[in-house]
């Protein structure tokens, strides 16, 4: 009976301790006490989850033989598809080709993207965790930190192409945030025509491509890559995926496309950091008669004129893109 | 003292497999939640109370170790799941393979269908109920599977590290 009657106490202060830290976390924001607790619980866990990561990866290899045994019958149209798809990327040589012609006549801005092509330098990295719920978010634990040069919203690729981008930054680990997680979003654009638009996840495959023409020529297969329109947080033309699936055009503001990723975020091992800090936030241009705005976050995908793609006071409040 | 540091160390063990081996082991994209099921283990060995706080440690565990949900979120849930298993408890033949994993299946479905409801309810779009009940079954029985050790382990480690009774139940 007092064993029933302590836990009934129990229950009651620590569900009201629980709600209390709900309301702190949210009203706290990134910078927050308890954000610097997720720093210092990444810092602690981390290298034991890196060293498990050594261990256990074999084992990992293992198990996905003998999945990919009972995937078998599928495995002839995989590659088919695969190779159609590689085939698929060659036509990034067109962006490459349309970019150049574009730039004949703007040669101060082409010289500024060379040299800040130049500028990049990569960190490469291993994975080392997943996020513990099986679909709370989709982000991964990898092993270099701050003191790699690894900084907040950095952007992360690999072999593929873009995989996301950096929300959480410890001394040797970081977090990262994958491309198709519902609080993701980047400009890009199609490689082969130019059309510019906002890139989200979706927690699943395919992610969707909110293109800003509504009458935009776009066919299945057309690569997608990322853009610095409007000063996106990611570098230009990280290849990002080849467009899946094409509705007919509607007589509305926008039109969205399906884009299937090349990165294949399941298997996730190496990846590369790019130790380019996002460009900063531009002024916004003064209008005669009004306030001056805030600003977006850098992890806001941008449209043109530099407002966030989706406006703030639609997201959900436990959902923030940059935590 | 020694007991609850034992509980420290098992859940920080179940965190370090949950986040860095279990993602190799995922079915259809689910995996089990093992923190769940240690707080379910508990809760049926020693009671509401151990359930409680082990499921709040458990809870705010794997709130820190994620970047975008509200920290707390885990903790009402486990902390509810290990409270309901120890009211349960005493109707239950604990030394049963039955009842090890009837707790194990029913704790993973109602603690995975608690999170995403609360999520939704919290304003998440992302949890829809057809989601959220496609993820409670698969990680009620994943859980189901590894119950057996452990409820074996939590049980050996409660009989070594038995808690501390002030008054007579």
């Amino acid at each position: 009976m007092y064993d029933r009657r302590r836990a009934r106490v129990l229950l009651a202060v620590l569900t009201l301790v629980s709600l209390a830290l709900i309301t702190i976390d949210e009203r706290a924001g990134e910078d927050g006490p308890l954000s610097r607790a997720r720093d210092g619980v990444a810092t602690i866990f981390a290298p034991v989850q890196d060293g498990l990561a050594t261990v256990v990866r074999p084992v990992g290899g293992l198990f996905a033989g003998i999945r990919d045994v009972v995937r078998l019958r599928d495995e002839n149209a995989r590659l088919q598809a695969e190779l159609e798809r590689l085939r698929e990327r060659r036509r990034s040589l067109d962006d490459v080709v349309r970019e150049n012609e574009s730039l004949k006549g703007l040669l101060e801005q082409r010289e500024e993207l060379t040299a800040a092509s130049e500028e990049h330098s990569f960190f490469a990295a291993e994975v080392v965790a997943l996020a513990p719920s099986s679909f709370a978010e989709w982000t991964v634990t990898i092993d270099a930190g701050t003191r790699d040069g690894v900084q907040k919203d950095m952007t992360v690729i690999d072999g593929d192409g873009l995989v996301g981008r950096v929300v959480q930054s410890g001394p040797s680990h970081s977090r990262v945030l994958l491309a198709i997680d519902q609080n993701f979003a980047a400009a890009a654009r199609i490689a082969e025509s130019g059309e510019h638009g906002v890139l989200e996840g979706g927690d699943t495959e395919p992610m969707a491509f909110e293109l800003l023409n509504p009458e935009a020529d776009v066919r299945v297969g057309d690569e997608v890559v990322t853009s610095t329109y409007g000063n996106a947080t990611f570098p230009d033309g990280i290849p990002v995926g080849a467009v899946s699936k094409v509705d007919k055009p509607t007589p509305s503001l926008s039109r969205t496309v399906d884009v299937q990723p090349f990165v294949d975020f399941t298997q996730l091992d190496v990846v590369l950091v790019i130790l380019r800090a996002p460009p900063p936030d531009p002024d916004p241009l003064p209008i005669p008669g009004s306030e001056p705005s805030a600003r977006p976050s850098p992890g806001d995908a941008v449209v043109p004129g530099g407002a966030p793609a989706t406006p703030p006071a639609t997201l959900p409040p436990t959902v923030e893109p940059d935590r | 003292m020694t007991r609850a540091a034992v509980i420290g160390l098992l859940l920080f063990s179940a965190a370090v497999l949950q986040t860095a081996l279990f993602p190799h082991l995922a079915i259809a994209g689910y995996r089990p939640d093992l923190l769940l099921l240690v707080t379910a283990a508990f809760a049926l060995h020693d009671g509401a109370s151990t359930g409680v706080l082990v499921g709040f440690t458990a809870g705010v565990v794997t709130d820190l170790l994620l970047v975008q949900p509200s920290l707390g979120l885990s903790t009402v849930v486990l902390v509810s799941v290990g409270y309901a298993v120890g009211l349960v408890r005493p109707y239950l033949a604990i030394g049963s393979v039955t009842a090890p994993v009837a707790i194990a299946f029913a704790s993973g479905v109602a603690g995975t269908a608690g999170y995403g409801l609360l999520s939704r309810l919290l304003g998440d779009p992302r949890f829809t109920l057809e989601l959220v009940a496609q993820a409670s079954l698969m990680v009620g029985l994943y859980n189901t599977v590894l119950a057996p050790p452990a409820f074996v382990l939590v049980g050996g480690l409660t009989g070594r590290f038995p808690p501390q009774r002030t008054a007579p139940l």
